[in-house]
């Protein structure tokens, strides 16, 4: 029917060049970000420990100067603990928001390069490696989504 | 244009909201009520309740009184004592003397670089100061070992004290400073609490602008 409006995924395929680049490269903005959001997270949460040990010695500190007395101490004391349990507690919040940010952002590579693929102004040879970096990114996508313990180590 | 206006706006309120969070927290976070150094009463004092020195305070639940108690004066003995406030306005009205009266369990602490501050803490019912002295006290209504007890109430610090010099000077001069737990506590919660919030609305507003403009095939 002319002028009828289409749906987000009937538009899909036909995603034109431009289009699909933008797509990809917002994905990989976005996963980029959402990457980053993990490595913090991550990174505070397994400083935790080396924080609380800073801070203890901060108010033990701060006792042994008069600026509180014994109780405020342990009121401190209690504090600390609850503080370095919440660094590691929102690893899990957010590694789990950032996973979902990650995988959204990856389907929007997928589509992108997908467009890519299905482009027939497109040469032929570009169209087939747009199809294999899909694909890889496809298996990316499914693994971390139903694998959670797979980790890449840097040295 | 004016969304961009606008998302800025919320945010640098968010901020400003996790800016002020920690300088209130830090202004409210104990209100003095008594700072006095010196303050001077008479040696009645240690005969009669009326003569000694009294400055009531009222305590909510888990909050909590801090006191420096000091002396740095010739011939002078001090003590303290933290009575409940029904207990002290009725033996006030006999003028009976502090000294045989007891008072609420508080803890006392000392401040020894490199010791473990448990070591230099305890409880008691009074503390006295002879000539020189510095005690750090907190209370809170009632003490069990080395911790306090919330006992909310209205409460009276006593000081009653004698000087030892020459029949003359009858002076008994202390420093006390007391001071008890402010808002701040709970504003620097509520102000962290509200700056999040605020700028999770911005990201979301921001977000919204972005999938709407997307939609749009723009």
């Amino acid at each position: 029917m002319v002028g009828e409006e289409k749906g987000f995924f009937d538009r899909l395929p036909l995603m034109d060049k431009n289009k699909a680049t933008k797509f990809i490269i917002y994905g990989l903005v976005a996963a980029v970000l959402f990457g980053l959001i993990m490595m913090i997270s991550r990174s505070v949460a397994q400083n935790a420990a080396a924080w609380e040990t800073l801070e203890n010695q901060r108010n033990e500190i701060n006792y042994w100067n008069g600026e509180y007395g014994f109780n405020d101490y342990i009121k401190r004391q209690e504090e600390i603990d609850e503080i370095r349990y919440w660094m590691e507690w929102q690893d899990v919040i957010f590694m789990n928001i950032a996973r979902i940010g990650v995988n959204v952002s990856l389907i929007f590579i997928v589509i992108g390069f997908l467009s890519f693929a299905v482009n027939d102004k497109i040469d032929e040879k570009t169209r087939r490696i747009s199809l294999i970096i899909a694909g890889l990114v496809l298996f990316v996508v499914m693994f971390t989504t139903f694998f959670s313990a797979i980790s890449i180590t840097v040295l | 244009m004016r969304r961009k206006k606008i998302s800025m706006i919320i945010l640098i309120v968010g901020i400003a909201f996790l800016v002020l969070a920690p300088i209130l927290g830090y202004t409210l976070d104990k209100s003095t009520i008594v700072e006095r150094r010196p303050a001077t009463i008479n040696e009645d004092s240690s005969v009669g309740l009326t003569k000694a020195f009294a400055s009531g305070i009222s305590l909510g639940s888990g909050q909590q009184a801090r006191i420096e108690f000091s002396v740095y004066y010739a011939n002078v003995t001090a003590t303290l004592k933290i009575f409940g406030r029904g207990y002290y306005d009725q033996q006030k009205a006999l003028n009976n003397s502090p000294g045989g009266m007891s008072g609420l369990d508080f803890i006392y602490s000392q401040f020894v670089y490199g010791q473990s501050p448990s070591t230099f803490t305890g409880s008691a019912s009074s503390r006295q100061i002879t000539y020189n002295g510095y005690w750090y006290i907190e209370f809170a209504g009632d003490t069990s070992g080395d911790y306090l007890i919330s006992i909310p109430g209205s409460y009276v610090v006593v000081v009653y004290g004698d000087n030892d010099g020459p029949s003359a000077n009858t002076a008994v001069s202390f420093n006390i400073v007391i001071k008890i737990d402010g808002p701040g506590e709970l504003l620097e919660r509520i102000f962290y609490y509200i700056g999040a919030g605020v700028i999770l609305v911005a990201v979301l507003f921001v977000s919204f602008g972005y999938y709407k403009k997307f939609k749009g095939g723009r």
